[in-house]
This record gives structure tokens, sequence and C-alpha cells, in this order.
């Protein structure tokens, strides 16, 4: 095949992405909008979403131009309210019927895959770059395969097919988006997810050793300098260390997973001649992740947009984009209106897509 | 005349077309660099993304393309020419000052004691009330079995004790919640490694373990137990307790809504604090009637003092936990008691002894605690 390319557009260059969203000025919108969401009992969340993911959306900048988040808070508002009913039903009926509690959770599960599919198209269709919108092309029946059948499986493969799940949902987000006419390609493994899993769980054992060593000497240290008190010091601080020594391990675990399986998914991305590069470390999410949680925590929940805003800078300003198209050259393509059903849904439920 | 310099971008491709806008009171004039005036917006049809911190402006026009400038001002003074977003630039307003961000901090702090205090335990209260008490039968049943199953062994009274507190059990009801005797049913178990202990079920179930009823002295003491017991049902307190902790949990989710992972661990006590907090105004609750009962008797709180005092002793693992506790500590709960019989005894004695309760929303963990009730 004859190689044809462009002779202007032939060197690629490389595009950092900017994140400029400043902590204190995300402080005020973040206060405003607790404020206005709790006084209307939630139903200005879902305007407070809108204004959030515009603001993070306005600061994130490429090659000078800002994304923009074109969200609706009517249809996000409308989303809410369906899930909000259904989870009231399921905690009614939890305690009293757990039958049909069960079977209200049964059902859910078949209307999952619906709802990521429908939020992917969302927040894919209601993001622009340069006024061209991004869009999401999955399919529906490939949504049902990876979230209902693949999830299904999982336990009766003794969680072997997990990193393999992980994958899957991966590829149906990265292989599926496109900007404007442009349409991605993905062409992950599954190889550096079983990797990923691997390195988490080493990790993950090691540091639980170490941390059980270290723990138990300074309780032992503890125990000795006050006296032996068991009872309510005793019972609280076991209680409170294990959840911290819960909470570390966790987020090791998570750091090596989210640095490992995103850089490879970004670097195995494209769009037409675009590409990604990503450069997390595991080492720097996992110091991000704890010393926002000690920030959280020792200003009473005050310096959140703080931590929001710096995770958020870490990750999107190791993203870096390698084009041999020039980036004012791409084609939009015309849209079609969406509901934010889904979007509202995966947001409730807490399950992470993409970024 | 307003004036400012924009980027044009036309939807049909990714490229910048810088450019100068002019309004001129009615439309918004394009021109590119060249001077050339290529494109015209009636007012009336465009839109503006409301102002957001100091992010770029953006401007949507009617044939799909969009202005974005960081020229601040003249966009501001664009929309008070043409009156667009005039509803929503008081949420930008309010973000801009700092005094109005801290005035919402404190609205804040203030609108969640409201909640927590107030608004949560009164809801539930009423939703409780218009729920029958039927719809816990089954799970009360289940939580029975599970019990059977994990702790309890049969009780080994004679039949003719179990007679005796059975009536004795009968009477207290009759005294406390005459119009549904029969909703109550009174179940005997030998608590093995739960011990001494009662709890009371939601649907009516009140368990006792026969270790509770060797260590009782007399009926008057086994009448406080019963009737702390009844009240937790009549109040319909494990009801409360479900729904109060579906407010907590709504309230949450309300909070950390904006940061989907970070906040888990730090959402979690709190959340854990205020159900503790509710399960204690309960037993509270519970307290003050059975005691108010006994001094309506005209026994006093001496009874229910003592029987606690025994239940306390004879689990000396017993925590003290505070303010990670469902239930008060024993001696506040003595305490409590003491001040009751006081105020009895100060008021005048045709009363019946009952006395206003300070806050009559109060609740209950409706799984037990091992220890204490």
């Amino acid at each position: 095949m004859a190689l044809v390319t462009d002779e202007i557009s032939a060197a690629p260059k490389r595009y950092g992405i900017e994140f400029t969203a400043s902590a204190s000025e995300y402080f005020s919108i973040w206060i405003v909008n607790l404020f206005l969401t709790i006084i209307t009992l939630g139903i200005y969340a879902a305007w407070a979403k809108v204004r959030t993911r515009r603001y993070i959306w306005a600061n994130t900048s490429l090659a000078g131009h800002p994304f923009t988040f074109h969200g609706r808070p009517a249809a996000i508002l409308k989303g809410n309210l369906i899930i909000a009913g259904m989870f009231l039903i399921y905690v009614a009926t939890k305690k009293f019927e757990p039958v049909i509690a069960g079977a209200l959770f049964v059902i859910f599960g078949f209307i999952f895959p619906f709802l990521v599919y429908k939020s992917l198209r969302f927040n894919a269709h209601n993001t622009s770059y340069r006024n061209i919108r991004f869009r999401f092309l999955g399919r529906l029946r490939e949504s049902y395969e990876t979230y209902l059948l693949f999830a299904g499986i999982i336990p009766c493969t003794l969680f072997v097919f997990f990193p393999a799940w992980q994958f899957y949902k991966k590829r149906f987000f990265f292989n599926n988006l496109a900007y404007g006419a442009t349409q991605s390609s993905f062409s992950g493994r599954k190889g550096p997810f079983y990797r990923a899993y691997f390195f988490a769980s080493i990790t993950g054992i090691a540091s639980f050793m170490f941390l059980s060593w270290a723990g138990s000497y300074w309780f032992h240290r503890l125990s000795m300098s006050w006296g032996a008190t068991p009872g309510t010091f005793n019972l609280i601080y076991t209680f409170f260390f294990s959840s911290l020594l819960a909470a570390v391990i966790l987020y090791t675990v998570q750091a090596v997973i989210y640095s490992i399986t995103m850089n490879h998914c970004w670097s195995q991305t494209r769009f037409g001649n675009l590409q990604f590069r990503s450069t997390l470390t595991t080492r720097h999410l996992l110091f991000i992740r704890i010393t926002n949680i000690a920030a959280i925590i020792f200003s009473l929940g005050l310096l959140v947009p703080w931590a929001k805003i710096r995770r958020l800078k870490y990750i999107l300003e190791n993203l870096s984009i390698v084009s041999t198209q020039d980036l004012s050259t791409f084609n939009g393509s015309p849209g079609s209106e969406l509901s934010a059903l889904g979007d509202a849904a995966t947001d409730f439920i807490g399950i992470e897509i993409g970024l | 005349m307003i004036y400012f310099t924009a980027d044009y971008f036309d939807g049909k491709t990714s490229r910048a077309y810088p450019v100068r806008v002019a309004f001129d009171g009615i439309a918004l004039v394009i021109s590119d660099n060249m001077q050339d005036n290529f494109y015209n917006a009636q007012y009336s049809s465009i839109e503006i993304d409301p102002a957001l911190g100091r992010t770029k402006r953006s401007i949507r026009l009617p044939n799909g393309s969009l202005l974005q400038t960081n020229d601040l001002e003249a966009v501001n003074a664009l929309e008070t020419a043409t009156g667009i977003n005039r509803s929503w630039n008081w949420v930008h307003y309010l973000e801009t000052r700092w005094r109005a961000v801290v005035v919402c901090m404190f609205l804040i702090v203030a609108a969640l004691f409201g909640l927590i205090y107030y608004a949560i335990p009164y809801a539930a209260n009423y939703a409780a009330q218009t729920i029958p008490l039927q719809v816990t039968s089954s799970a009360s049943k289940q939580a029975l079995r599970m019990f059977d199953q994990r702790f309890f062994r049969p009780s080994g009274l004679n039949a003719g004790r179990k007679q005796e507190i059975t009536s004795l059990f009968g009477r207290t009801i009759s005294r406390i919640d005459p119009a549904y005797v029969n909703n109550y049913t009174i179940v005997f178990r030998k608590g093995m490694s739960l011990g001494a202990n009662a709890f009371a079920l939601p649907s009516g179930i009140v368990v006792v373990t026969d270790e509770l009823i060797a260590l009782s002295d007399n009926d008057d003491e086994l009448t406080a137990i019963f009737a702390h017991e009844i009240n937790h049902v009549k109040r319909r307190h494990a009801l409360r307790s479900i729904l109060q902790s579906t407010g907590v949990f709504f309230l949450v989710t309300l909070l950390t809504g904006d940061v989907t992972s970070i906040a888990n661990l730090a959402s979690f006590l709190p959340a854990l604090l205020i159900e503790n907090g509710y399960s204690r105004d309960f037993e509270r609750q519970a307290d003050h009637e059975a005691g108010s009962l006994l001094i309506g008797l005209g026994k006093g709180t001496g009874p229910f003092q003592n029987i606690l005092q025994k239940i306390d002793s004879s689990h000396p693992q017993t925590l003290k936990l505070g303010v990670f506790s469902t239930h008060p500590e024993t001696v506040k709960r003595i305490e409590y008691l003491k001040k009751l019989d006081l105020a009895s005894k100060k008021q005048d004695q045709s009363s019946h002894g009952r006395l206003p309760l300070k806050n009559d929303l109060c609740y209950n963990g409706w799984i037990p605690d091992p220890w204490i009730l």
C-alpha cells in the first residue's frame, strides 16, 4: 500500500493539555452549589453538576482552546429524579420485603448497561472542542455484552476474568468515540490489564504485610507508654487503624491499576492521525491520593475542591496529544439530541468511566 | 456600541477564526481581520453560556457557530444591554463575592443542623406513623430466625414461670398500648453469649433471655424492661430508624455528589455518628416512657435503675464507646431516671408523673446491640 502523506502535516507535533482551574475559584463555586443543593433538597444538584462540569472543561485547554460542556440541567434533573425514585423504592422495600428489593436489584442489573450506554452518549455529545462535538458510537448490544454478560460470568471464572472485563469496559469506551467526523480506533490488549492486576495484588499483599507489622509495632509502643488500657482506647484505635490500613492498601492497589491501564489505553487510542501519550506514575497518584484524603479529613471537608482540582491537574497535564494532522483541520458531523438519564445514573452509582 | 475580539468556530471544521465583534444594540456584527463583515446575528437569537469563574465566555449563534472570548467585561456589558441570562447571573454574583461564600458556608452548617436535628426525625416520624406495622412482620420473623441460629438456645424456663411472666407482660402492654394489645408477643430464649438481654423486633415480638429473668429480683424490674421494649414498638422506633438512616444517606449523597471517589472514607464516619446519635435518642425516649410508667404506678424508677445496673455488671466487657455507641452509657441512663424521680416528687402528687419530653422526636437501632436491652 502506498503511503500517502501530506507534506505539511507529516511532521508529528506534540500538544500538552493545560489545566487552569484554580482551587479558590472552584471552592466558591462548590460552596454555592452545595448551599443551593441542600436548600432545594437536591433539585439544584442538576444545575450544580452542569456548572461544575462546565468549569472543569472550560479550564481544560489544548493548543490554547478550551473544551466546552453543553449538558442541559433539565435533562440531568430528569435522570436524577428517576434514579432517586428507584433508590427510594429499593430502600423502602429492602428491610421489610427482601423479595421485592431483590427483584428490583435484578431489574436494575438489566437496566444498568442501558444507563451506561446513555451516559457515554450524553457525555460525549455534550462535550465539544473548537465547536466540534464528540460522539459516542458504541452499540447498545455491546454495552449489554460488556456490563451484563461479561460481568455476569466473572464469578464463574473465579475472578480470573476480572482484568479482561476491565479491558472490555475500556475498549467499549475508547474504541467507540468520535471527534466530529473522525472516529477513534483502539488497539489495546488484555496483557497490560493482567499485568496491572498482578502488580496490584503483589503490591497490595506487600503493603498489607509491611503496614500490619508497622502498625502492631507502634500499637505495642503506644500501649506500653500509656499503660495497658484495654477497652475503649483499644477498640477505637483498632477500628481507626484497620480502616486506615484498608484505605492505604486500597489506594495503593487503585493507583497501580489506574496508572498502568490508563497509560496503556491512551497510548493505544487514535483519532485518525492523532495519538495520545499518558505519563501517569503510580507513585505520584498514590501520593496525591493519600495527601488529598488527609487534607480533606483535617480540614473537615473544606479542602475537597482543592483536592479534586489537584488530582485532575495531575491526570490531565500528564496527557498529551501527538498529531501529524493540524488540529484545526478536523471536520464536524451532524449530531443528534440525547437524554441525560444515563448521565445522572452513572454519577449516582459512582462508577467511573473514561478519565 | 460594544466591541470585542473573539475566536469564531463555524462548527464545520475545528478551525479558529480570529474575529472582531461589534454590538450595535440590535445585532452582533462579526467581521474578520480584513474588516469584512461576514455574519450578523440578532441578539434575540443568540445564547450566552452564563458566566462561570474567569473562564472564557461562549456565545452560541443561530447558524450553529460559536464565539469564544476572553473579554469578560464586554460580554458582561452585552448581557446587561440585552437582558440575556438576567435570571442566572445572581449565582455568579454569589460565587465571586467572598462575603457571600462565607455566608453560604454558615447557612450550609445551619441547614445541616436543621435537617439532622429536626427535618429528618420529624419527616421519619410522620412517615412511620402512616405505615402499617404489619409490613415489618416478615422481616421481624426473619431477624428472630437469624438470632435463633446464631446465638440463642431454647429457653429452660418451666411452663408456670413462663405463664407468670407472659401475664405480667400482658398487663404492661395494657398500660402502655391498650388499643393494640394483640400486636405484641413475648418470646423466651436462652441468651448464651448474649447473656442477660431483651430486645424488641419492630412487629411487636419482644425477646427476653432466661439470664435476664434470673437476674431480676421482682416483677417491677421486669415491668421496667418490658415497658422500655414496648415503647420501642409503640413509637415505631425501628421504622423511624430505617427512614432516618435513609435520610442521612440521602444527605451524604447530596454533600459528596460532587466528589465521587475521594470523600468516601470521610463521609462514612459522620453518617455513623449521626445514626448512632438518633439511636441514643430513641433509647432515651424509651427510658423516659418506662420510667414515667413506673412512677405512675407509684414504684419510682428504682427498679429500673437496679435492673440496668445489674445488666451492666453482668456484661463485664461492655465498652464505653461514647459517641460511637447506639445506647447511652448506663451511668447516664440511671442518672436520667433519678432526675425523673426527683422531678415527679417536686410535682403535685395528683399528677401522673408524666413529664413533658424535651425532644419528642427522639428514635432506634433495630437490630439491638448484643449488650444491654
